[in-house]
């Protein structure tokens, strides 16, 4: 059955989307909700001759790029690869699956043994 | 604030500098997980359980399990002191407590779960290394 990805997309984002470009056609992928790829947007040229204003809106938010403090909060903790003190906190509700689950990382966090280089050099 | 620890009854070797140690808390739930798996690895000299209250305070259902990490030896602090909080506000007494001995904080909550939201997004603050699970 044909349908008109515009308007399925429309109706997903809640928002009504620009039709689509003339002379181009786009497949529709259920996985992408937005819709939109490279085809929805605009060429260089098009921008310039027709303006951008039925360029298709997204309303997603781009998320916020990690700040330089903390990859650098990172690259530290990567590099001490030593023994760490875990917090774990959590909701009570949640089914026996999810419990399964983190019983096993707690599990798996108290068995393994950080590899630090004092170690490293003993076994040398 | 309470402390109690009794040398393990299971023989497992003792705390040594090379392996992480897991802090949590005496809710049932993901608390609950986290001990038995602790207790599931018999080492229970890397597990600190911090309850928010004193341990009669606590449900019926996580009595049960926190006798269990005492009789094993694991090291639970209690804070009768917040008796008289409620639930929530010795929580969060509690999960700052608990952020303060910590280098990293594994947290799964759901997106309205104000309470750990926010220990998070404190944990972030004091520079702490966050891994947060949404599980809806």
């Amino acid at each position: 059955m044909a349908r008109d990805p515009g308007s399925i997309v429309g109706r997903i984002a809640g928002v009504g989307l620009p039709s689509r470009l003339p002379g181009k056609r786009r497949e529709f992928s259920p996985i992408c909700l937005a819709g939109l790829g490279p085809d929805d947007l605009p060429s260089s040229a098009e921008s310039i001759v027709k303006g951008t204003g039925n360029a298709p809106q997204v309303l997603e938010v781009a998320p916020k790029p990690p700040s330089d403090i903390e990859y650098l909060q990172e690259l530290i903790a990567i590099q001490q690869n030593g023994p760490k003190n875990i917090g774990f906190f959590g909701t009570r509700n949640m089914g026996f699956l999810h419990q399964q689950l983190i019983e096993i990382l707690s599990y798996a966090m108290v068995l393994t043994v950080r590899d630090t280089g004092q170690k490293k050099s003993q076994r040398k | 604030m309470k402390e109690s620890s009794r040398r393990s009854l299971t023989g497992a070797p003792s705390s040594s500098s090379q392996d992480n140690h897991i802090f949590t808390s005496g809710a049932t739930g993901t608390n609950a997980a986290v001990i038995r798996g602790a207790l599931r690895a018999e080492r229970p000299d890397l597990l600190t359980v911090v309850l928010p209250q004193s341990m009669e305070k606590q449900p019926p259902e996580s009595q049960e399990l926190l006798k269990q990490v005492q009789e094993t030896g694991a090291k639970m602090i209690e804070m009768p002191d917040n008796d008289d909080l409620t639930l929530f506000e010795a929580s969060s007494i509690c999960n700052d407590d608990i952020i303060s001995r910590v280098q990293q904080i594994i947290c799964f909550a759901f997106h309205d779960s104000k309470l750990l939201l926010e220990t998070c997004a404190q944990a972030k603050e004091n520079k702490k290394m966050v891994t947060l699970f949404y599980l809806d």
